[in-house]
């Protein structure tokens, strides 16, 4: 499942793919993956991916209908 | 132990999962061309263990090393907790029927071959298999069942050990 979110989060910082992906230390594509809902990210790069876009693991990554 | 924990820069986990599982597929690759060698040579030069010797051992030693490491990691007790959580049958009537099963492999070889090697006649050749097959069976089954359950006790008890103490710092 498509993880906007993040996507939403990520635009609102105004950051692109690449940009997010320097912050936290991860390749670019892997922030592509995570949003495409095609990786389940561990849960210190979920950390480091809210603090980068000074977000909490609810908005970002706790799905309520799950 | 440390053998392959090298220093390296921070790396995306992605591509540590992903390489970790190309290694585990070529692990098994690996694994599966020994296995087809030692089958070859064997149909190509007969039983001969010194043909296949170099395979052999890689079969062995892997699996030896993964065993050792997963006792010392104490992965080996959480495999087997897990294991027996959701499986019908627990881990230690499996190693029973795994011994059960490789004592009647042996028993039917050794069977088979002294029927081939030295019966003459069909009436010969069954009574030598009934004769050598039971014989095999009453040394192999409690030699495999055996060694099965006492080294699966061992390493449940190494392994408790080792996450009992990780637990406890």
């Amino acid at each position: 499942m498509k993880n906007m979110r993040l996507k939403l989060a990520r635009v609102e910082k105004d950051l692109s793919q690449e940009e997010l992906a320097q912050l936290v230390g991860v390749s670019r594509q892997t922030i592509g993956l995570i949003e495409l809902g095609k990786y389940n990210p561990s849960l210190s790069l979920c950390v480091a991916i809210c603090k980068a876009l000074s977000k909490t693991l609810n908005d970002l990554f706790w799905d309520e209908n799950a | 132990m440390k053998l392959f924990n090298t220093k390296r820069a921070a790396m995306d986990e992605r591509i540590v999962h992903t390489r970790n599982m190309l290694y585990k597929e070529a692990y098994i690759v690996a694994i599966l061309l020994c296995s087809i060698s030692v089958v070859t040579k064997c149909i190509i030069y007969g039983l001969n263990i010194g043909s296949a010797i170099t395979e052999l051992s890689i079969l062995f030693l892997t699996a030896l090393y993964y065993g050792i490491r997963a006792v010392f990691l104490g992965l080996y007790s959480d495999e087997v907790e897990v294991h027996d959580r959701t499986s019908k049958l627990s881990m230690n009537k499996k190693n029973m029927i795994w011994g059960l099963g490789f004592g009647v492999v042996m028993a039917t070889f050794f069977g088979i071959k002294s029927a081939l090697m030295y019966g003459e006649g069909n009436a010969q050749s069954l009574w030598y298999f009934i004769l050598v097959f039971f014989a095999s069976l009453m040394i192999y089954i409690p030699f495999f069942v055996g060694i099965l359950a006492i080294l699966h006790a061992l390493a449940y008890k190494a392994s408790k050990k080792v996450i009992d103490k990780d637990l406890d710092e």
